[in-house]
């Protein structure tokens, strides 16, 4: 082979890799990314159907019921807006109600939340960020120094 | 006193490091061999006193000092005594104090082992590391001071259940010697830039560092994830987690590092590259620690993080990893580029690795920092999930593992692939029987599963193919056979076993990823459920009280056709120190399989849910890793790979078996 | 003593670490593998496979030639470079200075602005043997919550920490020892209202639902607990029935006639009550001659109250980490009808506790129930 035919072989081996990799990526960010929201976002945005959303916010009090098996439903809430939820599994140890979740899955076209993935912390004394950040966006959570005069 | 004495350690060595940082610089570029010689001395200093620090702060969580805030808050005198020591890096502070005593140690191994080195490399190694030592022993004593004292309380606030056992003790240390590991061929790739020689010999120093740091990786990446599969209780074993990924991702660097240093030192080639590779993974070790520290990614691995802290180390990377680049960019228009290889040969295969590897770990990093990219921009949150990771990172490695038996047959500058897919045949043979037995088995209308076992089986077979041509397989009677395998050199034996474990773990995701089954029943006690090919009995409850938590466990009876094969007890404990319930899956294992039951809720009745899942050659998942340690410790002691050893005559043994 | 002794030896060790290389104490031969070895090393390695197979010996032959070209280039290279270093002693000086000065001044000067010197080492051990004078109440609490822990069949234990818990303010570890006792010495009207008060206590005086059980079955078991039946008004107030909380504050104003505070306290409430639930106030005979006789004592019993407010807004000027007594004074103060002073206390709590989304909830939670939402945003 010559230098020449070699130089493009390996163009061509590096072009192959380079362009599946950036066409698997960008295929890939289509349906494998979850748009993070809070149950307000949720209502006031349209979801396309099956589309995969992480809702955040805070369990609500008193709302937690289970079903027949592992079936539960609770509602959560980010204080403004509250969006029910439906799971069908084990929740994580540190499920309690008033605590910050996050969960994963998809808006049904009855309004509830089929959630396939509820996230609770390791850490009881800590607040996921993206639950913080939607408290601090609704006004009930005044994070950033002086309250609102 | 104890502890106070570890405080003053701990700025001891602080003052040694900022000195380490400047005096073998100097010594290099005035080439006084009495400035040099101060890097050597110095590191082990440093070493010593970042040790006594550790031990004096260990010593505080052995006695529950709780006049120390740290042990205050990680720690309870009623705790295993176990988990009291290994509490000390179960904590951001503490976990930082490790860090930088694995990074004294890997300077000091420089200036005790690296004697035979030359001494200018060796100065400027010390010089950059005496940076890194001081840059953060900094970052620990202004923003995370694990020696802060109060007035003494009474009690601690106990350590996260979470981190109560056993795993903790081994798997942050193991993935902090890899981490760290790498700031040494960080060092060597900073020192040859600031030298302006960068050659095969080079290659040849770097190799057993990398080597070294990629094994203790290796290991501590396996361990964390066989960690979440019990402790989580869901399961799963790996959940590209962005600080899972952040392990990952010097994994993958590190691993092309460990071959492309070979085409280097082999060839004089791939030299930038290499040099880049080195700077990338360590690179990827801080963004890691960074990831991991400043809590800027929700996890659910992290257990402390503070924004001030994340913008400390955040310089810290900026520093490091900008100086470095700009270093390398300077320097790199000056260094000798290498020539062009045939794509068909030992080094071409080689580059064909590291393209692969280097892509899916831009794809990785892509999918970790994707959310934090684009939310700065729009303002709305996403998250990356594995879907996203599974189609990318699957189909970037099938071609890796597909080409992988080829690579070490085929010749250095000139291979002949023909003679090489000739020698494949009977791992391709293999391979195909086995798809065809598992497709017949399975007749589930899948092929994808079958087709992918039939390409680790590929891969394991023929990751043997070179030890039998080198011995000499048909061509020799047996005795001559075997002496001759016997008698190869261990990298060959490791490079078989290395790649072998990769096939081996490869089966263990396909089969469990394709075959797991999962079944979730409601039982009382009494009630009797069908699980992946078990009865599962509920024989009752038993309630237990351990030294710092309360535990409720639900007793299984596992029958295999009437046969009791095991008992088993999966529990829920709670600690009420932290008020925080955690489950214990029971684990049982059948040959490389194994049944995993996890509790859930009680009902009011006296059922208790329970999620038992079938995990069909799981344990290959972790065995794969295994031997890829063993492999890469067992070429560790090849004596050709050691520093300094070379000029000694060579025994005869390993010469014998070069004919082929 | 023995601390700064061993400080001293470890400073001593540090600069020692310098200065011996320095002096020359550690010149071994450095870089005895250079460059020149590696590729020796590679050309014999080459050589003794060349020696066994002839066949793929073009190959060979190739990367030996490689290997002997860079061999030769790195031959020449160290025969162009001055061998042996030559260090010059100013510059060696130089540094010894600096490692003699700078080390004790970095160290001495690093460790006086964060260490703690003299702090004694306080082993768990060691504080096991302190007498039990010298130790805090919260250690002492500690020893009878680990005694209680091994042996909970103990009810005067528990009763002892019930009552240390209801001066410590602990209300929820005081409803927990409560329930203990109920567990052991069985149920009493009495005890359960305790009980039932302590759990309200800890939702931040906000009458929680099993606590309105526990308080309407012991008033169910003995008519004439009135602390029952004024809880029951409370949280009858705060469900908003404000009609039937009316009704019940008249029924307890008619117990304790001769109890000055009580009936203005009641009054107060009874006031209040037919104010949000929109009925006249009363003008009875009864109410007005209540009024002037406990006039005086009421009027001293609010200066009380003022006071013992003032007071505990001084002290969380001082320590304004206690969440609990900032709900307290929030609380007071809309008690008080000071609404002004009770928007500033929250929203000065709401600062501090910023970072702690706990606390944030249950500060939420507060200025909603006491309808402050509207004012804390003007």
């Amino acid at each position: 082979m010559t230098r020449r035919s070699t130089r493009l072989v390996w163009i061509g081996v590096i072009g192959c890799v380079l362009a599946a990799a950036v066409g698997l990526s960008m295929f890939a960010l289509r349906s494998g990314i979850a748009y993070a929201m809070d149950p307000s976002d949720l209502k006031e945005k349209s979801i396309g159907p099956g589309q995969r959303v992480r809702l955040v916010g805070l369990v609500k009090e008193g709302t937690v019921v289970r079903g027949d098996g592992l079936k539960v439903v609770f509602e959560i809430t980010d204080s403004v807006e509250t969006i029910s939820v439906e799971f069908n599994n084990i929740l994580p140890d540190l499920f309690r109600e008033k605590q910050g979740i996050i969960t994963e899955g998809v808006l049904r076209d009855d309004g509830v939340f089929a959630a396939d993935t509820v996230l609770a912390k390791h850490d009881e004394n800590y607040m996921p960020k993206e639950v913080a950040d939607s408290l601090k966006k609704r006004g009930v959570w005044q994070g950033d120094g002086t309250a609102e005069q | 006193m104890i502890v106070e004495l570890g405080h003053m350690a701990l700025v001891l060595a602080l003052a040694l490091a900022l000195l380490q940082s400047v005096l073998p610089f100097w010594g290099a570029a005035a080439s006084d061999d009495r400035l040099m010689a101060t890097g050597d001395v110095g590191s082990v200093g440093i070493l010593f006193f970042i040790a006594v620090s550790f031990f004096c702060l260990m010593w505080a969580y052995a006695t529950s000092d709780f006049s120390v805030v740290n042990v205050w808050e990680n720690s309870h005198s009623k705790m295993p005594f176990l988990y009291k020591l290994t509490g000390t890096w179960g904590n951001h502070e503490g976990s930082m104090l490790l860090w930088v005593l694995i990074l004294a140690i890997f300077a000091a191994a420089v200036g005790v082992f690296g004697g035979s080195l030359p001494a200018k490399l060796r100065a400027n190694v010390h010089g950059v590391q005496g940076l890194m030592l001081m840059t953060f022993l900094m970052f620990i004593l202004l923003t995370s001071n694990p020696f802060v004292r109060q007035a003494a309380v009474p009690e601690g606030q106990d350590l996260n259940p979470i981190l109560q056992d056993i795993g903790l003790a081994i798997h942050p240390p193991m993935l902090y010697l890899g981490y760290v590991g790498f700031s040494i061929t960080f060092a060597f790739a900073i020192a040859a830039l600031i030298e302006g020689r960068l050659d095969a010999a080079w290659a040849r120093w770097v190799r057993p560092w990398a080597l070294g740091a990629w094994l203790f990786l290796t290991a501590g990446i396996a361990m964390g994830s066989y960690w979440a599969y019990y402790e989580l209780g869901w399961g799963g074993w790996w959940f590209w987690d962005p600080v899972e990924n952040a392990s990952f991702l010097p994994w993958l660097s590190g691993t092309a590092l460990l071959h492309s240093a070979l085409v280097m030192e082999k060839r004089d080639a791939l030299k930038i590259w290499t040099v880049l590779l080195a700077i990338l993974t360590f690179s990827l070790s801080l963004l890691g620690t960074f990831l991991v520290r400043s809590g800027v990614l929700t996890s659910v691995h992290t257990f402390a993080s503070d924004p001030t802290r994340g913008l400390f180390v955040l310089l810290i990377l900026c520093f490091f990893v900008g100086g470095a680049l700009a270093l390398f960019i300077f320097r790199s228009s000056s260094l000798q580029a290498g020539g062009m290889f045939a794509p068909v040969s030992r080094e071409g295969a080689l580059v064909l690795n590291n393209l692969l590897l280097s892509t899916a770990a831009a794809v990785i990093l892509l999918g970790t920092l994707y959310p934090l990219v684009y939310e700065a921009l729009t303002d709305q949150k996403l998250s990356v999930g594995a879907p996203f990771f599974n189609m990318t990172f699957a189909p970037l490695m099938i071609p890796l593992v597909l080409a992988l038996p080829f690579g070490p047959l085929l010749a250095w500058k000139r291979g002949d692939i023909l003679a090489v897919g000739q020698r494949l045949l009977f791992a391709l043979g293999a391979a195909i029987i086995t798809t065809i037995l598992v497709l017949g088995f399975t007749a589930k209308g899948q092929w994808l599963a079958p087709l992918c076992i039939g390409i680790a089986v590929w891969l394991m077979v023929g990751s043997f193919a070179e030890l039998f041509q080198r011995a000499g397989f048909r061509k020799v009677a047996m005795p001559v056979f075997f002496a001759r395998m016997r008698g190869l050199p261990r990298t060959v034996w490791s490079t078989a076993f290395a790649h072998f474990g990769v096939g081996v773990m490869m089966l263990g995701i396909v089969s469990v990823t394709a075959y797991e089954t999962e079944t979730v029943a409601s039982l009382k006690p009494g009630e009797t459920v069908q699980a992946g090919g078990f009865e599962v009995k509920h024989m009752g409850y038993t309630s237990r009280t351990g030294p710092n938590f309360d535990e409720n466990s639900a007793r299984l009876e596992i029958r295999e056709g009437g046969n009791l094969v095991a008992s088993m007890e999966p529990s829920k404990r709670f600690y009420p120190a932290r008020q925080m319930p955690t489950s214990e899956a029971a684990i049982e294992t059948f040959g490389f399989s194994q049944l995993y039951v996890a509790l859930g809720e009680g009902t009011p009745e006296g059922a208790t849910t329970f999620r038992i899942w079938w995990k069909p050659l799981v344990t290959l998942i972790w065995f794969g890793p295994v031997l890829m340690v063993l492999a890469g410790a067992l070429s560790l002691t090849d004596r050709r790979l050691r520093v300094g050893v070379p000029k000694r005559a060579r025994p005869k043994a390993d010469e014998k078996a070069y004919a082929a | 003593m023995l601390f700064w002794l061993i400080t001293v030896v470890m400073l001593a060790i540090a600069v020692l670490c310098i200065l011996l290389p320095l002096a020359g104490f550690f010149s071994w031969k450095t870089g005895s593998e250079d460059a020149e070895g590696v590729y020796r090393a590679q050309l014999r390695a080459i050589d003794a496979k060349l020696a066994k197979t002839p066949a793929n010996s073009l190959l060979l032959q190739e990367e030996r030639a490689e290997v002997a070209r860079r061999l030769l280039r790195e031959v020449d290279k160290s025969d162009n470079q001055p061998s042996g270093a030559v260090g010059t002693t100013t510059g060696r000086r130089i540094a010894s200075i600096v490692a003699l000065l700078g080390v004790p001044l970095v160290s001495f000067g690093l460790y006086g602005s964060i260490g703690s010197p003299g702090v004694p080492d306080a082993p768990i051990a060691a504080r096991q043997n302190l007498p039990l004078e010298q130790r805090s109440v919260q250690e002492v609490v500690q020893l009878a919550e680990d005694h209680l822990a091994k042996n909970p069949d103990d009810p005067k234990g528990w009763t002892l920490l019930a009552g240390v818990y209801q001066r410590l303010n602990q209300p929820a570890k005081r409803a927990n020892a409560l329930r203990q006792i109920i567990r052991i010495n069985g149920d009493s009207p009495k005890l359960a209202i305790e009980l039932a008060e302590a759990l309200t206590r800890a939702d931040g005086n906000v009458v929680p639902s099993r606590a309105k059980k526990l308080f309407q079955a012991a008033l169910a078991a003995d008519e004439n607990l009135h602390k029952a039946r004024f809880y029951l008004a409370i949280a009858l107030g705060q469900e908003g029935r404000h009609a039937q909380a009316a009704a019940e504050w008249q029924r307890l104003s008619e117990t304790r006639r001769d109890d000055p505070v009580w009936q203005e306290t009641i009054g107060k409430q009874l006031a209040e009550a037919r104010e949000a639930a929109g009925l006249q106030p009363m003008k009875g005979p009864t109410q007005a001659d209540i009024a002037a006789a406990s006039q005086q004592s009421a009027e001293d019993r609010m200066t009380m109250i003022r006071g013992m407010v003032e007071g505990l807004s001084e002290r969380l000027q001082d320590e304004p980490g206690d969440l609990q007594g900032w709900i307290r004074l929030v609380r007071s103060y809309t008690v008080l009808q000071m609404s002004e002073k009770a928007v500033h206390a929250l929203q000065t709590a709401q600062t501090h506790f910023s970072g702690d989304p706990d606390a944030m909830a249950r500060l939420a939670k507060l200025e909603e129930a006491l309808d402050l939402n509207g004012k804390t945003k003007q």
